[in-house]
């Protein structure tokens, strides 16, 4: 086993099993539709919010992308032989959740530009939030898979995950959110992409050794 | 022939759950032997090879290898043997082609080929492991020991949903390993036909 092989295998046991990320992207479309139409369908509402309401369906959907990631592999006993096989396991996580943010980032810049039209998002603001996806969404897939990593063992963990991970998204969700505020608003929101990149730096930093620590854990 | 002239184990002693397992388990296994561990179920046959391997902390004892005593997480033991427990190891999204060359990248696909075919499973190659039967996904997991190089096996219950044709065709294949100098440890309920081997039990 080496650590590229395992990059292989990964990507193809994903596209293999792509519906995980497709329900994940339904899911991301549901939320977003439904705020226009639960709340208000006009531009006054819509226009401030669709950052917020963008970024919300973000974090919830990657939680849905990534609660069942470690599972399979768990009962398989694919994680043992991981933790077996002598290469370091904090990089082998980093490849699983590399992999898995691939597949998410990729439809969900293309999804978009489409939703923050519908959202009447003007288009300025755009760029900024996608660069708040760009340097926020690592910090979800990082911050999620050590979460999944520690309900990993638990029959009914999904509700348990959520809650244990979802405080760790509002700096993210707050700050991206308010980038997208202060450019509508004409101020300056350079700082608060360097804050967001500084929590996704962080969480690079601390998630893999943690998601191997909880694994390590749970594989007895 | 290899490199590794003996593993020895002392006075194991594993907590799981509430209660202490193992009580002080304690043998020897050379180049060239086969120890073979039998316990009812729930004796900690399991718990002893995940205690050597690591997973589970000790209480008490040691390992060594080579008359060395091992300081954990005991590299030098990990990357010398092969473990095969009882989860399969395999990837359920992947073929059985896949998976084989997910563990051993550096083996060519007639290599696989050639050992599937062994294993009476060259039918299956393309097939995703959802589509196989309990013991047909057991000979893929196997498969592991006819293209490692790992001196020590480490196998707990291996004859699990295997018919006659292949417990003979994974005994042959124990006998060779041993002949080239490899040791073996396998915890089952069966007994082995063909080969001597050292009984320790629980
Ligand atoms: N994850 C666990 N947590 C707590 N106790 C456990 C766990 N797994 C096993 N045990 C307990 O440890 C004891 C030994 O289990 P082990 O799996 O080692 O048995 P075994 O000898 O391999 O049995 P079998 O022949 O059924 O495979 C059992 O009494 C079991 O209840
Ligand atoms: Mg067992």
């Amino acid at each position: 086993m080496t650590y590229l092989s395992y990059f292989k295998a990964e990507c193809l046991a994903l596209f293999r099993t792509k519906q995980r990320v497709v329900n994940a992207l339904l899911f991301f479309v549901m939320v977003v539709v439904l705020f226009p139409l639960g709340i208000d369908p006009s531009a006054d509402f819509l226009s401030p919010a669709a950052g917020g309401i963008i970024w919300c369906a973000v974090a919830l959907s990657v939680i849905v992308s990534l609660e069942s990631m470690f599972k399979e592999n768990y009962v398989d006993g694919v994680l043992t032989q991981l933790i077996l096989s002598g290469l370091s396991l904090p990089w082998l996580m980093l490849i699983k959740v590399g992999v898995y943010w691939g597949a998410m980032v990729l439809p969900l810049l293309i999804l978009t530009p489409i939703f923050s039209e519908m959202l009447f998002l003007p288009s300025d603001s755009l760029w900024v939030l996608i660069s708040t996806l760009l340097l926020g969404s690592p910090g979800l897939f990082l911050i999620g898979s050590i979460g999944a990593a520690l309900t990993v063992s638990l029959k009914q963990g999904a509700m348990l995950m959520v809650l244990l991970i979802l405080p760790f998204y509002f700096p993210i969700i707050i700050f991206s959110s308010a980038a997208i505020k202060a450019v509508q608003l004409g101020m300056p929101y350079g700082g608060l992409l360097a804050l967001i990149a500084a929590i996704s730096l962080l969480a690079l930093v601390v998630s893999p050794v943690m998601t191997s620590l909880c694994i390590k854990a749970s594989v007895r | 022939m290899y490199s590794v002239a003996s593993l020895t184990i002392s006075d194991f002693l594993v907590e799981r759950g509430e209660s202490d397992l193992l009580n002080g388990l304690s043998f020897s296994a050379r180049s060239g032997e086969i120890v073979h561990i039998s316990g009812a179920n729930g004796a900690g046959k399991s718990t002893f090879f995940k205690a050597l391997l690591g997973l589970l902390p000790l209480l008490n004892g040691t390992i060594s290898l080579n008359g060395e005593v091992l300081v954990r997480p005991a590299q030098s033991l990990l990357s010398k043997s092969l473990y095969i427990g009882h989860g399969v190891g395999l990837n359920a999204a992947l073929t059985v082609m896949e998976n084989l060359s997910w563990y051993f990248p550096e083996c060519h696909i007639s290599r696989f080929q050639l050992v599937l075919k062994e294993l009476s499973m060259s039918a299956f190659a393309e097939a995703q492991l959802q589509q196989l039967s309990a013991g047909q996904l057991r000979r893929v997991a196997l498969a592991r020991l006819w293209l490692s190089d790992k001196p020590i096996w480490l196998l707990d219950e291996p004859f699990t949903a295997l018919d006659q044709t292949l417990i003979s065709q994974l005994e042959a294949k124990m006998a060779d390993h041993i002949s080239a100098g490899g040791i073996i440890i396998l915890a089952s309920h069966l007994p082995l036909k063909s080969l001597p081997f050292q009984r320790v039990e629980l």
